[in-house]
């Protein structure tokens, strides 16, 4: 099953047939996301070679101090385009292959005024308004993937009724229903894909492992061991 | 072919020649001090291993390089089938040592890599290490496999089984590994992909090892007393299966699968 951010879905594609199936509860994705094992950071610059930095994370706020006020990321980009709409520039994410990672950055001084600034990760330095800030974007070109994580939500009667952040080796088990990471958007990260697998059978076949396990043990080890302690005792 | 300059490269080195030297110590018949000196390389192996784990802080068996420095360490296994097993061929083991290092120092990237999504669970240490073991054990079994066919026997002083008495003693031993890495790894895969078996490549060959294996304990005991070379022919069959799933399906471009990491 796909679904969007922010969306709910109850509905499942079967295998092999182009049929779909509706769950008796709705998944809610909460937000996709993928972890690196090098962090990309927002960095700025606060004074003669002063810079504070922080992870770059949606809602991740920097203190600037009293003269400079704060600096809040309030939107990322994977691929950013700009168009102007009724003579206003618009940023949006574009989903067609490219790379163009940006930070929406909102500086509120402390007077109150409020500036909105992009920085991006490919054009260090590049600014379309002039502030007193230098803000950089460092990320990494290539980084080595940690984790995908889809942060779900089960709703039933429009209640939630469970909570988890599914990973690849962690799944969701909820009614009978497993529900396994399996592949995302990977050009704007809206959507997540998730393998829903319904095994009433599978006891059965943990039970076959836990017999033939032990069955093997039992004869080619323990077997041996207790009849030589049963030799030595006569 | 390439020549690691590094700590590592140079204890991986350091391990070979120890083995290559107590292997042929042992040969010249100076047996106490072939054993002083393949001890030593056990111990610098140990090191070896150690230095990676601290390295890529993470259990160093996610690559093709750091599995055959595990595979390096093989020093207990030996002295565990002297002891419990009365199964001799330490110089051989010497010799597997130095042979499953070879490929380590001079042909597998030792890049140290992170832990991608896929292998980030509890499962991977003990899937992979039962494998490690069950693997050498069957390379020891092989061994005593090719001794049965060459005629070979131990003296009778050293108080040692018979080699094909010793093949069926060490397979015993390795079997249930096998069986238990198979399991593991079909679990594992429940956890991870929803699926516990999936064709992959690795696993078709591990699965066709498993009942070469298995093939080997039923000919034994039906046949086994009539033709008992034909019982080390399994063996060996075995091995060339084991050895199949652990490099060629790696290392070929033929198959990709979800064992394919490690180049």
């Amino acid at each position: 099953m796909a679904i969007l951010e922010n969306h709910s879905e109850n509905r499942v594609t079967l295998e092999d047939i182009e049929q779909t199936k509706e769950l008796p509860f709705h998944i809610e994705l909460k937000d996709f996301r993928i972890e690196y094992y090098e962090p990309a950071y927002l960095e700025v610059q606060t004074g003669q070679a002063q810079s504070k930095k922080i992870p770059a994370e949606v809602g991740g706020e920097i203190d600037l101090g009293n003269e400079l006020g704060t600096a809040k990321i309030v939107r990322m980009f994977e691929n950013f385009k700009m168009a102007i709409e009724d003579g206003n520039t618009i940023a949006y994410e574009d989903p067609h292959p490219g790379s163009n990672p940006a930070l929406e950055v909102q500086i509120t001084q402390p007077d109150g005024q409020v500036t909105t600034q992009w920085v991006f990760s490919l054009f260090p330095g590049h600014s379309h308004v002039q502030t007193k800030l230098q803000l950089k974007y460092s990320r990494p070109a290539y980084r080595a993937i940690s984790d995908y994580v889809s942060e779900l939500q089960v709703i039933e009667n429009d209640k939630v009724v469970a909570e988890k952040d599914i990973e690849v080796n962690h799944p969701l088990h909820y009614g009978g229903y497993h529900f396994y990471q399996s592949s995302y958007d990977d050009k704007a990260m809206q959507y997540t894909i998730l393998q829903v697998v319904s095994d009433t059978g599978l006891y059965v076949v943990y039970a076959g492992y836990w017999m033939l396990c032990i069955g093997v043990i039992w004869l080619m080890w323990l077997r041996h061991i207790v009849s030589k302690f049963k030799v030595k005792r006569t | 072919m390439e020549i690691k300059y590094t700590i590592q490269g140079l204890l991986v080195y350091m391990t070979i020649a120890a083995y290559l030297l107590a292997f042929v110590i042992t040969i010249l018949r100076q047996h106490k001090l072939g054993h002083i000196i393949y001890l030593l390389g056990f111990a610098i192996a140990v090191c070896s291993f150690g230095y990676r784990w601290y390295h890529v802080r993470h259990v160093p068996l996610q690559n093709l390089f750091e599995v055959f420095l595990c595979l390096g360490m093989i020093y207990p296994v030996s002295l565990f089938c002297r002891k419990a097993l009365r199964v001799g061929g330490y110089a051989a083991d010497m010799l597997i040592g130095a042979i499953v290092l070879f490929p380590a120092g001079f042909v597998f990237n030792a890049e140290p890599q992170q832990l991608p999504p896929a292998l980030q669970s509890w499962l991977f240490t003990p899937h992979v290490a039962v494998y490690m073991f069950s693997y050498i054990f069957m390379a020891k079994a092989t061994f005593q496999a090719i001794c049965q066919l060459a005629g070979k026997n131990p003296k009778p002083g050293e108080n040692l089984l018979g080699p094909e008495e010793a093949t069926y003693r060490i397979v015993c031993v390795g079997f249930p590994l096998l069986t238990l890495g198979l399991i593991l790894g079909s679990y594992w895969g429940k956890q991870a992909w929803g699926d516990y078996w999936g064709w992959d490549p690795k696993e078709l060959w591990s699965l066709a090892s498993w009942l070469v294996f298995l093939g080997y304990f039923h000919f034994r005991y039906m046949f086994g007393k009539k033709h008992p070379r034909i019982n080390s022919l399994w063996a060996i069959a075995g091995m060339a299966a084991i050895i199949i799933t652990l490099l060629w399906v790696n290392l070929s471009r033929i198959f990709s699968g979800l064992h394919s990491y490690a180049t």
